[in-house]
């Protein structure tokens, strides 16, 4: 079902927080459009910062009912901080249209019911949604909203908006030695650039993603404990850089008197040996690493 | 004393048992699941072990694995906390056949409670009062006869019953015949076999328990009674308290006398709980638990003993020390219960990264938690991720105490229980002590969803 959802924040920074709550509602569904971002006055008390709205497409498989509650608990994750238990929202999302459906109940109505007297939802809406640019004629005098200057724009934050922070810290990365940098916001939203290995003196070779690094062998496969005990190797005792021709029991682990073996499950070159003999070993310990070619 | 103890558990109860054995001076093993190899249980101990993936019957209920743990790391015993393997006859004789020292009572013990036929028919023994009931009814005039000498309101249930099936509540004499003829069809229909017996209603009781301690020398003593009437419809406790508001004299000194007297009968040793339903001047028992209770901070707070080294200290060989007149009640104390689940979507268990959290500190707080911010809450365990205690001279400042607490508590990431937890804080019943198991299921009806 395609939602409308109307965001505002007029505490602290309005625009940064209604750019993180565009980020975050991509988690709810698919954000199939977003309105720039829009400012009005608040009315009464004038100590306020000026308000910041837009409107979001959402298409989501949750119901209204469920959305109401993902958009409630989203508002208190945002808009709360330690010791302010019962402070202001930062951030106020309202569900304006959920498709074609009328809801009327106490605690939740669609279309939101001053839907048609508000500037500052319903000219957002109407960017997203052509259905309501009639409407948008139609407001009250006196009803106005300003767009954002651009700077506070969200950089068309949902697709384009991400790649281009990223493009813009891939050229500081590449002026320094980092290997990896990750960055998280506190919105959870994290970006993680890897410096790509280039062996020295040769063009770096187009890598596919995924891929390791060199000088790691490219089919290392663990061999690991599957129950807790003393580790034994048997005999011979196997050492690194030998061949495996098959498979074979490299060692056991004697648990509660019961020797239980751990065969090398195919041929390869053993890399490395990982335990001492006589030493306890736990439950997914990696004990050897055998390079299968 | 113990050398080194391995901890049969996660989650604050593991915390809570290598708290007692650091200050023993005991050494510790903490098992773990790969789900909680990030868990603060692991952090804390000596030395810790991976004992399976994160299922629980693959790891935390993996009796060769945790064994074998101890075995090899030199552990003399094991603590089993509460849960998973806490009242397991077995693995306490399988401890002992490797030499290991279950922290818990003898193995019959833990067998003889844990089945309710053969618990009630012990209890009967010692004196201790039960739900009065019937055998099998052999006609309607026999239920009626029986109906009179327990007294109405009366439960008849169906022989092979479950699920409510062939159930009926009778509330009077002229409502018995039709209860009878209707039971007895459902139950045939249901069971192929329309059997009934007669229990007496216990009309909206409270839940009352008594923490016992005995050690292997015979000496019994009763640490008074703890309220856990505050339960979800799926009867998990909630709210906990101590001592239970508002018990009639008459009910409190039954309830602890038939709780030390049980516990003799059956030689206890180690920390167990009584548990009973009250209405009135009324007892009847219910079950024993036999293992270290998730409420036993209440209990510890208000007569200023260490339950869990009390445990070990007994299992060790050690004696009480103490008698029944040794043991001072002070003050009062309440628990909530911070579960990483959703009050308002049924309670269900939710799972993910605790993004924030502060715990409450200050006079008279305890917190005993295993969770920091950016831990992980696994779906495979227990939605409780915190426990939080509030003790206070009088119940009163207690329950001040608690609203102080709960409201600098912040849990970011989860929903917990703690609005849940304030909103009957500030309910009439609850302030006024004046609640049965009734309240909070009634109370949850009433919140508008």
């Amino acid at each position: 079902m395609l939602a409308a959802i109307g965001l505002g924040s007029n505490l602290r920074n309005p625009p940064h927080n209604v750019r993180a709550a565009i980020r975050a509602l991509r988690r709810l569904g698919d954000v199939r459009a977003c309105s720039q971002l829009y400012s009005s006055k608040p009315w009464g008390k004038t100590d306020q910062p000026d308000f910041c709205n837009a409107v979001v497409l959402l298409e989501t498989q949750r119901s209204a009912r469920e959305l109401l509650e993902d958009l409630q608990s989203l508002e208190r994750r945002l808009g709360r901080t330690p010791g302010e238990r019962w402070g202001p929202r930062v951030i106020d999302l309202d569900i304006l249209t959920y498709g074609e459906m009328e809801v009327d109940e106490p605690d939740l109505q669609i279309p939101h019911p001053r839907l048609y007297e508000r500037a500052f939802a319903l000219v957002p809406l109407a960017e997203v949604d052509a259905r309501f640019q009639a409407a948008v004629a139609a407001l009250p005098p006196g009803e106005t909203v300003a767009l954002m200057p651009e700077d506070e724009q969200p950089t068309g934050e949902f697709s384009a908006g991400l790649s281009q922070r990223v493009r813009t810290l891939a050229a500081a990365f590449r002026e320094t030695d980092l290997i990896r940098l990750r960055i998280e916001d506190e919105f959870e939203d994290a970006i993680e650039i890897r410096r790509r290995p280039v062996p020295a003196g040769l063009p770096a070779p187009a890598q596919p993603q995924g891929a390791v690094p060199p000088g790691v062998p490219a089919n290392l496969h663990p061999i690991k404990a599957d129950l807790v005990g003393v580790f034994r190797f048997s005999r011979p005792t196997v050492t690194e850089g030998e061949m495996l021709d098959g498979d074979r029991e490299l060692a056991y682990v004697d648990a509660l008197g019961i020797r239980n073996p751990v065969r090398s499950l195919g041929g390869g070159r053993v890399v490395s040996v990982l335990c001492h003999d006589g030493e306890p070993v736990e439950y997914g310990q990696v004990l050897f690493e055998i390079d299968r070619g | 004393m113990f050398k080194k103890v391995l901890i049969a558990n996660r989650g604050e109860i593991a915390l809570r048992i290598n708290r007692a054995c650091r200050e023993l001076g005991v050494q510790t093993v903490a098992i773990f699941s790969e789900a909680d190899r990030n868990s603060l249980h692991v952090r804390h101990a000596d030395e810790a072990f991976c004992v399976g993936p994160g299922p629980v019957p693959r790891s935390y209920l993996n009796i060769p694995n945790i064994i074998s743990t101890a075995l090899i790391t030199g552990c003399d015993a094991v603590h089993p906390g509460y849960g998973f393997l806490a009242e397991n006859a077995r693995f306490a004789e399988i401890c002992a056949d490797h030499g290991l020292t279950f922290i818990g009572p003898r193995p019959e013990v833990i067998a003889a409670m844990g089945d309710k036929a053969t618990a009630k028919r012990v209890m009967k023994e010692a004196g201790v009062a039960t739900t009065p009931g019937t055998d099998i009814l052999s006609s309607v005039e026999d239920a009626r006869d029986a109906a009179k000498a327990i007294g109405f309101p009366v439960l008849l249930k169906a022989t092979a019953g479950g699920g409510g099936k062939g159930m009926r509540v009778v509330n009077a004499p002229e409502e018995l015949e039709r209860a009878y003829a209707s039971a007895t069809a459902e139950a045939e229909a249901s069971f192929k076999d329309g059997r009934l017996y007669m229990e007496k209603l216990i009309v909206k009781p409270r839940h009352i328990e008594v923490q016992v301690l005995g050690d292997s020398f015979g000496n019994v003593v009763h640490l008074g009674e703890r309220d856990c009437s505050v339960q979800k419809p799926s009867h998990q406790k909630l709210i906990e308290e101590a001592p239970a508001p508002n018990l009639t004299a008459k009910a409190r000194s039954a309830l602890h006398d038939m709780a030390v007297r049980a516990s003799r009968a059956v030689k206890y040793s180690n920390a167990g709980t009584l548990e009973f339903l009250v209405s009135g001047d009324h007892v009847y028992f219910m079950e024993m638990n036999t293992r270290i209770q998730v409420e036993h901070p209440v209990t510890e707070m208000v007569y200023n003993i260490d339950l869990v080294k009390e445990q070990i200290r007994v299992a060790a060989g050690e004696q009480l020390g103490y008698t029944q007149a040794d043991l001072k009640l002070s003050g009062h104390a309440i628990e909530c219960r911070v579960n990483a689940e959703d009050p308002r979507n049924n309670f269900a268990p939710a799972a993910g990264t605790l993004t924030n959290v502060v715990f409450p500190g200050g006079p008279g707080i305890r917190v005993d938690t295993h969770v920091y911010s950016g831990a992980m809450v696994p779906p495979f365990y227990d939605s409780m991720i915190a426990k939080i205690i509030a003790w206070g001279e009088t119940r009163d400042a207690a329950i001040a105490r608690m609203e102080r607490a709960l409201h600098e508590t912040v849990v970011e990431g989860v929903n917990t229980t703690i609005e849940q937890c304030l909103e009957i804080l500030a309910t009439d019943r609850f302030r006024a002590g004046r609640y049965s198991i009734d309240f909070l299921p009634s109370l949850m009806q009433s919140v508008p969803v």
